[in-house]
């Protein structure tokens, strides 16, 4: 009774832990290089900002991956400055940034996975700490 | 013998949460935090300070939870269920507050509240399944099932601690691993190993006195009062971090430029969409006041929130103070709500058994 009490326990422990670990990357980001395997839809994405442009109000962005694969991203620059609070320039270069919008996979930019038209833009906070500390 | 300690631990609790609460109180108005950070006020980054100790101590009062429910199984010694059971009751409210401050860290770090971040939502399932550990504990009528059903579902449960503990380790994710966030920790070690011990260990001696104050049925009017007392001290000093923050106490803006010409400062402010130019002279608000990033000089103040005096009329701010960001107040009031005041309500006559 004791062991099949505990053998049960331990399953449902497995049980548990695989469902915890599907529910929570189900909705979860990708590295720009994953964009291979979608062809259209929301997606998060995580990647390093290469280049930016400005096309009246659009912000241009490319995005690069781990292994280097690009995608365009379409952000309205009001987007933009209501996230960072203040308009893009050379600062954004080599920052690392998660955006969500709507993905479509396409060769109409040769070099790039595809193109993200960006609904919000999000920031990892893994760079952050290599900064010198702070006080007041 | 387990009677005769009860004294001992409820001294020795009252300290810890003393020491708890001073570290605290001093984290946020005071606490080192990254000099430049990818997005939003440095400062806000004191929640280094609130929300990873009350993380870690989720964890730990979990895993003993989840060691005492295995006991119980496997012996069958009533005591480890109850003990179980106490520290479920004080692990699901800081597994809240962990939730909880992290959202709302994120919502000035990150960018939003809720980011569908893997962490993020492992850790709200982990809150979702020691919160129906209740429901299934309370359905089962029979009092000789009800510790082997609910020991079975406390270990059960504990799958959701290790899956939020790995999980940015090995899926994409905004949040930082302990790798990453040791590289800060690693230029200003003091005060971070400080606050997460203090509330591990105070949590961890909060489970055992309970216990005790359980098993002997004594309401202890120390472990009622203490933390009452702490968590009101914890609310009503945020709250005035809150109102100063809000602009209560003078003006305060947002630096989003800085520059040092000839050793003189020049400072840009945004004070709800007017922007404010001019000189300070002053000692600097910030040390260090100017930082090497990726080769690139950054002036530390930019991005924070700041209460100042300007004088409109020569263009110089005669006074500039870096303010903590709001969301280390509100953390700091969920802090005390969450982590304080269950304790106060488990050690009540009567608290603990129900």
């Amino acid at each position: 009774m004791r062991l099949r009490l505990i053998a049960l326990s331990i399953a449902l422990f497995t049980v548990v832990f695989i469902a915890g670990y599907m529910a929570s990357t189900a909705q979860g980001y990708l590295d720009v290089s994953e964009l291979r395997r979608v062809r259209e839809g929301n997606v998060n994405v995580l990647g390093v900002i290469e280049s930016y442009s400005v096309e009246r109000d659009a912000l241009l962005i490319t995005l690069t991956g781990r292994d280097g694969s690009k995608v365009l991203l379409v952000v309205k620059v009001e987007l933009f400055i209501s996230a960072h609070g203040k308009p893009p320039g050379p600062w954004i270069t080599g920052k690392s940034i998660g955006v969500r919008g709507y993905y479509e996979a396409g060769a109409s930019n040769p070099g790039y996975l595809g193109v993200v038209e960006v609904k919000e833009i999000l920031s990892p906070c893994h760079d952050s700490y290599k900064a010198p500390p702070a006080r007041t | 013998m387990l009677a005769s300690r009860l004294p001992v631990l409820i001294v020795i609790l009252a300290l810890l949460l003393l020491v708890d609460f001073t570290t605290l109180a001093y984290s946020i108005f005071e606490g080192a935090f990254p000099s430049v950070v990818e997005r939003g006020a440095p400062t806000a980054y004191r929640n280094l300070y609130v929300h990873v100790p009350i993380s870690i101590a989720a964890y730990v009062v979990l895993t003993v939870a989840a060691l005492a429910a295995l006991a119980f199984m496997m012996s069958r010694r009533p005591g480890f269920y109850e003990f179980a059971d106490t520290a479920i009751k004080l692990g699901v409210p800081l597994g809240l507050a962990s939730f909880l401050t992290g959202s709302v860290w994120a919502s000035e770090s990150w960018g939003s509240f809720w980011t569908w971040d893997p962490r993020q939502v492992s850790v709200l399932i982990l809150v979702l399944a020691y919160t129906l550990y209740f429901a299934v504990k309370g359905s089962v009528k029979d009092p000789d099932r009800r510790p082997l059903v609910s020991s079975a579902y406390i270990f059960a449960a504990y799958a959701t601690v290790p899956l939020s503990f790995i999980i940015p380790r090995v899926a994409e994710s905004l949040h930082p691993t302990p790798e990453q966030t040791r590289v800060f920790v690693g230029g200003a070690p003091e005060l971070f190993v400080i606050r997460i011990a203090s509330i591990a260990v105070l949590a961890l001696i909060a489970v055992v006195a309970l216990f005790h104050v359980r098993r002997y049925n004594m309401g202890s009017r120390v472990v009622t009062l203490t933390p009452l007392v702490l968590a009101v001290a914890l609310i009503a000093l945020s709250g005035f971090g809150l109102l100063e923050s809000a602009g209560l106490v003078g003006d305060v803006g947002r630096v989003v430029g800085a520059r040092v010409e000839d050793g003189v400062l020049v400072v840009e402010v945004d004070r709800g969409g007017v922007r404010i130019n001019g000189y300070y002279t002053g000692e600097p608000p910030i040390k260090p006041l100017t930082v090497t990033v990726n080769g690139e000089v950054r002036v530390t103040l930019v991005d924070n929130i700041i209460l100042f005096d300007y004088d409109a009329t020569r263009g110089v701010f005669r006074e500039l103070r870096v303010l903590t960001h709001p969301v280390v107040y509100v953390n700091t009031i969920l802090y005390a709500i969450l982590a304080y005041a269950p304790l106060a309500l488990i050690a009540r006559p009567g608290g603990a058994r129900s």
